[in-house]
């Protein structure tokens, strides 16, 4: 005759497999144990001369893309824009230009940011300057370094380092004023359609 | 007896394991058809006046519905008062995760000639019943109009995606 415990056995050994698989799940969906170990690169290339000019007869050089590289190296992004014509220290009177990062952090915390550089000749004397803002979050600043036909932004994100994958895009725009008219309007994108993927090391 | 539990036992384990997947997935990426669908206005300082825009689209969106995805818009048109653009194409990023909206399109006379762009984004509200309502706004709009582009600022829209 079989003891009552003996015959409760298969039941007892099947919850404890359930208990055990659940804890597991959910320590896997919350402390994604994924660490980025090795600095992770990749690019875009981009067609030269492939920006949309909507108004104006011609566009500046330092919004067509031609290539981009993304680092990511200990939770920092670094973003090297390069572009065809070198960006000058100043803009004219008048001019705006913008290059922006759309970054989605995937497969660990998802987080969505928006990191931008910009020139505007009305604010900070058309300098260049570089933020960083969580999509619908409060903009926070960022160091920007120039290298002639280079752009570069750098960028602590939150959630970078437990992020195994990445997908992003970018885009420029260009504008240009007079006495409150547009006159020069263009813009481009790399890629050319949706995003970019990159898988973290 | 005994073969009923160990059953239940090892049904336990493979609905446990059904349900891990579930949690751990929650959203796999797919390819979706939509339809965008919105009106509001945007001023025109050169009439100093309040211009009716009205925009109707198709498109497909590659990713999910609870988290986020690309956006390529096929084709639509464009109303701006009784004047009708078609549109030719564009991109968009729709975060529902975050509640936001990015959407590019480029518009062109009904009947062809130059293309502008447009460059709108917004929130997003609940997805219920395939449908997602949404909010676009813009600084500015242009319109390819003959012979001088009209420009049109603050664009202000309300409408749904519907999926």
């Amino acid at each position: 005759m079989r003891s009552p415990l003996s015959e409760k056995k298969p039941l007892i050994i099947g919850l404890a497999i359930a208990i055990i698989a659940i804890l597991i799940g959910t320590i896997a969906l919350l402390y994604h144990p994924y660490v980025t170990e090795a600095p992770t690169q990749s690019w875009i290339n981009d067609n030269e001369g492939d920006v949309e000019l909507f108004i104006g007869e011609k566009y500046p050089g330092i919004i067509d893309i031609t290539h981009v590289k993304l680092e990511v190296n200990e939770g920092v992004l670094k973003l090297t824009i390069t572009v065809k014509d070198s960006v000058p220290d100043h803009l004219n009177s008048g001019e705006y230009a913008q290059w922006m990062a759309t970054i989605i952090l995937q497969d660990g915390l998802f987080k969505a940011y928006e990191v931008y550089m910009e020139m505007n000749s009305t604010i900070n004397q058309g300098e260049l300057v570089g933020y960083f803002r969580e999509i619908g979050g409060k903009e926070e600043p960022c160091t920007v370094e120039r290298n002639g036909k280079s752009l570069i932004i750098f960028a602590s994100l939150d959630g970078l380092q437990n992020a195994r994958e990445i997908e992003w895009s970018i885009q420029t725009l260009f504008e240009k004023w007079s006495d409150h008219e547009l006159i020069t309007n263009g813009i481009d994108y790399a890629p050319n359609e949706g995003f970019q993927r990159t898988i973290l090391k | 007896m005994h073969g009923l539990r160990t059953q239940t036992a090892f049904a336990l384990i493979v609905l446990t394991i059904v349900l891990a997947s579930v949690v751990v997935i929650p959203a796999n990426a797919a390819t979706y058809s939509f339809e965008l669908k919105a009106e509001g206005q945007a001023y025109d300082y050169r009439a100093r006046v309040w211009r009716s825009v009205k925009i109707s689209l198709i498109g497909t969106g590659y990713g999910s519905l609870t988290w986020w995805m690309s956006l390529r818009v096929i084709s639509g048109t464009v109303t701006v008062d009784d004047q009708t653009y078609r549109i030719v194409g564009g991109s968009g990023t729709l975060i529902q995760r975050y509640h936001y909206i990015s959407l590019y399109i480029r518009i062109t006379p009904l009947y062809g000639g130059p293309i502008t762009g447009w460059f709108m984004y917004g929130r997003t509200g609940m997805y219920y019943a395939n449908k997602i309502p949404i909010s676009l706004y813009s600084r500015y709009i242009i319109l390819p109009t003959y012979p001088r582009y009209t420009i049109l600022y603050n664009l202000m829209l309300t409408g749904e995606i519907e999926f």
